[in-house]
């Protein structure tokens, strides 16, 4: 075998880096990273000269697996590891017997699963907590998480510094049978619903590598399905909510990188694959009484899905299920996505009004799109002059050049037509 | 056709997982495309980095530290080429040099 599948290294980092961190102890984080680096480097120095082996996956494991136990065979006593294990390490008889425990592959992929719940950390920021799963479960440089967040790879240097010293007072990994398990998981399902936003909203230049993080964090997900304890409705609804999402991708952007607003989108793009899967995820996860937000917003982007052109969407529905979900977690993001939905189904006008109502709406004032929706109410509404304005601060407060491009061709929209409502404003006399 | 033993030196510097992934690919793409023109006599093999060294008349035994090594050899491959030219022109496509990597190129001995 000469080829290796795409991400493999990726998708080992976080199984290798799970299982490692629960026999170091998580104070141990750098070990881990350093016996993966290693097993990596191994492949690489093997592999050039005898070819991919039949179970790469497994090769890696066990590469990883012997450097480990040199290492507490050399470092027994030098280091405290985990604290749970420590007695077990101290002497051959139970090293090996333990160590072999440990690398079986349910314990794995429980363990990855712990790993992801310890980076979810409620001491940390939201921000934070992505990094770090980005950094550590998926193995992402700082470098190539800087990318995908869009920031410095200074800021972002920083940020999983600081997140990493948070994580080291963990020592061992998040226990799934904890009684804290409800609010962690939610926090986990926060973080990748986060994960897969930051990449969602993907530009041109970064987007290989955005792509790539909306694909990890739907993988990850799915590892949360694989798991009875974290196999919940919610967690369901969210992968619902990313297939019909990742759904739009390939209609989101046209060929010259340009954003394609849902409206505009050609969906004959659409990936009917996704969106059936999507729909099959979510009628799975209205089994039990829970209701997330994450189903209001899967059963928002089915009703999207349903529809062939804008025009034709269930609007009605769509607002009534804004309702649910302000009542369930207001936002004024939320809020401005009711508010468009209204303009769609009862006139600019209208969404105007409902803009106007938003409560905590200075909130939404960096929000480049909350000026970009309002100048579309303004243009259709016809006052081209205020529309232009709107664009004009959408400009301002845009986070990229995807974006800034786009408000900027809006604006100009805007310029030209009421130029020529102003020419037909002029007396024929006057025109020569 | 001659061989030429081609040493491979300079450490792997570290990477994200799918920076190793991509340099292990290059490498297992060029030897693949080596062996598929003919052109290996030898298919090579890695080093470990555990180094002796056994100097002199005294039969002298030192410990080397890999990690103090500047730029240790890490693994070699017998190749067939026309002459030392036609060698050189192959190592130009080893992956390893795109990591500041170091290929020593020596034609093994004709003995007639």
């Amino acid at each position: 075998m000469m080829e290796l599948s795409e991400h493999l290294f990726r998708h080992e980092h976080g199984r290798m880096i799970g299982v490692l961190t629960h026999l170091f102890g998580v104070h141990n984080l750098a070990l881990a990273e350093d016996v993966v680096q290693d097993a990596f480097c191994r492949a690489l120095e093997v592999w050039k000269f005898s070819g991919v082996p039949a179970n790469p996956s497994a090769w890696l494991m066990a590469t990883a697996k012997n450097r480990a136990l040199d290492i507490l065979r050399r470092e027994r006593t030098a280091r405290n590891y985990a604290p749970e294990l420590g007695h077990l390490l101290q002497t051959e008889w139970t090293l090996s017997p333990t160590i072999d425990e440990l690398f079986k592959s349910q314990t794995i992929a429980d363990d990855q699963l712990r790993m992801m719940f310890t980076c979810c950390n409620p001491l940390l920021p939201e921000s934070s907590q992505i990094a770090l799963t980005l950094r550590v479960i998926c193995g992402f440089s700082v470098e190539e998480a800087a990318s995908a967040f869009l920031i410095s790879q200074d800021a972002m240097e920083k940020r999983i510094t600081r997140a990493k010293k948070v994580l080291a007072g963990s020592r061992t990994l998040f226990d799934l049978k904890d009684s804290d398990l409800c609010n962690r998981q939610s926090a986990v399902l926060r973080s990748l619903y986060l994960l897969f936003n930051e990449g969602y909203h993907a530009t041109s230049s970064e987007i290989v590598v955005r792509k790539d993080i909306c694909l990890e964090a739907m993988r990850l997900t799915s590892l949360l399905l694989h798991n009875p304890t974290t196999s919940t409705p919610a967690t369901c609804a969210l992968y619902a909510l990313m297939h019909l999402l990742a759904a739009r991708i390939p209609a989101r952007m046209d060929e010259d990188g340009h954003i394609v607003v849902l409206k505009s989108q050609d969906r004959t793009q659409w990936s009917s694959e996704l969106i059936a899967e999507g729909k099959r995820l979510l009628d799975l996860s209205a089994e039990g009484t829970e209701l997330s937000e994450y189903h209001i917003e899967a059963a928002i982007a089915a009703v999207h899905a349903d529809a062939s052109s804008a025009a034709e969407t269930d609007w009605e529905m769509i607002i009534s299920l804004y309702d649910s979900l302000m009542a369930l977690a207001p936002s004024p993001v939320i809020a401005l996505n009711r508010a468009i939905a209204v303009a769609q189904l009862e006139g600019p006008l209208c969404g105007i009004s409902a803009v106007e109502e938003i409560a905590d709406r200075d909130r939404l004032l960096h929000y480049p799109f909350y000026h970009a929706a309002v100048g579309e109410m303004q243009l259709l509404a016809g006052n081209c002059a205020i529309a232009m304005h709107c664009f004009d601060e959408a400009q301002l407060y845009s986070r990229n050049a995807s974006e800034k491009a786009f408000f900027k061709q809006r604006a100009e929209v805007c310029r030209i037509i009421e130029m020529e409502k102003s020419d037909r404003c002029i007396p024929a006399c006057q025109r020569e | 056709m001659t061989e030429f033993v081609l040493l491979f030196e300079g450490r792997v510097p570290p990477g994200s997982p799918q920076e190793m992934q991509k340099r292990t690919q290059k490498w297992i793409h060029w030897i693949q495309e080596l062996s598929q023109k003919g052109l290996v006599a030898f298919p090579g093999c890695p080093l470990e980095g555990v180094m002796k060294r056994v100097t002199g008349s005294k039969r002298e035994v030192t410990d080397v530290l890999f990690s103090e090594l500047k730029d240790p050899v890490c693994g070699f491959i017998i190749i067939l080429a026309n002459d030392m030219e036609h060698a050189v022109e192959i190592s130009r496509g080893c992956p390893g040099l795109d990591l500041e990597g170091t290929v020593e190129v020596r034609q093994v001995m004709t003995i007639h």
